[in-house]
């Protein structure tokens, strides 16, 4: 890992901010699925690091924010069930596909909906990391704090649960 | 290889192409395929860092911590410039405060000082007198060669170094002479301590001690002494001290005739006309003098009658 400067340096910060908040973000949607609410969260995150940044390690910066992020977001009132929205995917805009086809991929996306629902909390970010941020099980591990082999387990645990789900809707 | 162990691999982003291979030969792996390609269309919100990163700055509490945060980093070499602009400033005022000034007062007049805190020098002819003008608050030091009066402003200690012993005021009036070799203190009002041969002496108003080869204790009846109104006054001196007086005075040579080396004089005469000085001084010891052509004067003792 490369060395890391104390945070409360203002240049590190927001070398630190720039690098991390579209993923802190992005973790926060997965577990909100609401866009301002994420932001929100995630900005305050970083507020707390700059508030506490004499307490941080260096180097230890990254897995405090993920961390007082996830404690802010417990903190929020029972969230509302809302459901993610897919971009339209290349596939889509090419016009030879039939309507049974795009039917069917509705239908396939809104199952994929209801099975990352349920999921447990925690699969369904990590998993949702490593998909859609391409985060690797090293990284997934640094923010939980566990191994790198619970990371791996975790999203595939989540991969396997998805496919059961589906395959029985 | 297990199916599981390729699945990690595959959602890790490791799996090399015979993997892939083994992977989309197993049925069931397009599900998977399936899952990954539809979570990845998953719409995720467009951040725009940099108004991002502007808005937790302008966040108030972001501001007022990070305030004494950043005053335990920044203001370091900032505390450093002040302190070497402090050190620098004491270090040129220590300089200016060792510069000393030197004043004589010419021959044949009289020159007053005042000094920064309105104490007051008047210094006899001849006399040359030296202190720190931008040191004064913190030394009040004056160096003295010849004669001079002081008035000195209450406050702190007041010292006036001579070749022959140290006077230390405290609020006063006072004269010193160093004139002959000869160390004269004279307290016109408040206190003096004189440390001369080894003792210090208190000399309070209306004093005067000589500090001599013996130290001499006379009486001062004026309010200042004689010399600032153009007088020379003595209280029981040998005679041919008021001559060497005269002598200075007028510039003149006096030689004597016939005169008893033990007479003592006490009273003043005047600067301003020879002869009437020559007067005061010869009649109470009832003597006489001439003026020659060379304007040398001659005393001696009057005849008797």
């Amino acid at each position: 890992m490369k060395k890391e400067t104390n945070i409360c340096n203002e240049q590190a910060f927001d070398t630190f901010y720039k690098e991390q908040v579209q993923s802190l973000r992005n973790f926060m949607f997965y577990k909100t699925k609401n866009q301002e609410a994420s932001y929100d969260l995630a900005q305050e995150a970083f507020l707390k690091l700059w508030q506490n940044c004499s307490k941080v390690a260096p180097g230890k910066a990254k897995s405090y924010v993920f961390t007082i992020a996830n404690n802010l977001f417990l903190n929020t009132v029972a969230h509302k069930k809302v459901q993610f929205k897919y971009i339209d995917g290349a596939e889509r805009k090419v016009n030879k596909h039939t309507p049974e086809f795009l039917m069917e991929e509705k239908q396939f996306g809104e199952k994929l909906q209801k099975a990352l629902d349920g999921l447990t909390e925690l699969q369904r970010t990590a998993f949702l990391m490593s998909r859609i941020d391409g985060k690797k099980y090293r990284e997934i591990a640094a923010i939980y704090n566990i191994s790198e082999k619970a990371a791996g387990k975790r999203v595939l645990d989540a991969l396997e649960k998805l496919r059961e789900t589906i395959e029985n809707l | 290889m297990n199916t599981q162990k390729l699945l990690e691999k595959w959602l890790n982003n490791e799996a090399t192409p015979a993997d892939m291979e083994a992977l989309n030969a197993w049925p069931d792996f397009e599900l998977y395929k399936k899952i990954d390609q539809h979570t990845k269309r998953i719409a995720v919100p467009t951040l725009d860092i940099v108004s991002g990163l502007k808005d937790v700055k302008e966040d108030p509490s972001f501001t007022s911590t990070s305030t004494p945060i950043k005053s335990r980093v920044i203001p370091l070499p900032t505390l450093l410039k002040i302190a070497a602009i402090f050190v620098l400033l004491a270090v040129s005022y220590v300089f200016v405060a060792s510069i000393p000034t030197n004043i004589q007062a010419p021959m044949a007049s009289i020159e007053t000082i005042d000094l920064p805190d309105s104490s007051k020098i008047t210094l006899q002819e001849n006399t040359s007198i030296g202190y720190k003008k931008y040191g004064w608050p913190f030394t009040r030091e004056v160096t003295l060669d010849g004669e001079a009066f002081f008035e000195v402003a209450k406050g702190k200690t007041f010292t006036v170094l001579t070749s022959k012993g140290i006077v230390e005021v405290l609020g006063t009036k006072f004269n010193v002479s160093t004139k002959n070799n000869i160390l004269i203190v004279s307290c016109y009002e408040g206190l003096v301590a004189v440390k001369a041969n080894g003792t210090t002496t208190q000399v309070t108003h209306g004093d005067s001690f000589t500090f001599g080869p013996a130290t001499i204790n006379n009486k001062v009846y004026t309010s200042q002494p004689s010399w600032i109104n153009n007088e020379s006054s003595f209280i029981d001196v040998p005679f041919d001290t008021v001559l060497m007086e005269i002598e200075n005075q007028y510039k003149v040579t006096i030689k004597t005739k016939n005169i008893d080396v033990d007479l003592r004089y006490t009273g003043s005469f005047t600067h301003a006309n020879i002869d009437e000085a020559l007067r005061t001084i010869t009649l109470p010891l009832n003597l006489s003098f001439s003026k020659d052509s060379k304007n040398d004067i001659q005393i001696y003792k009057l005849k008797k009658q």
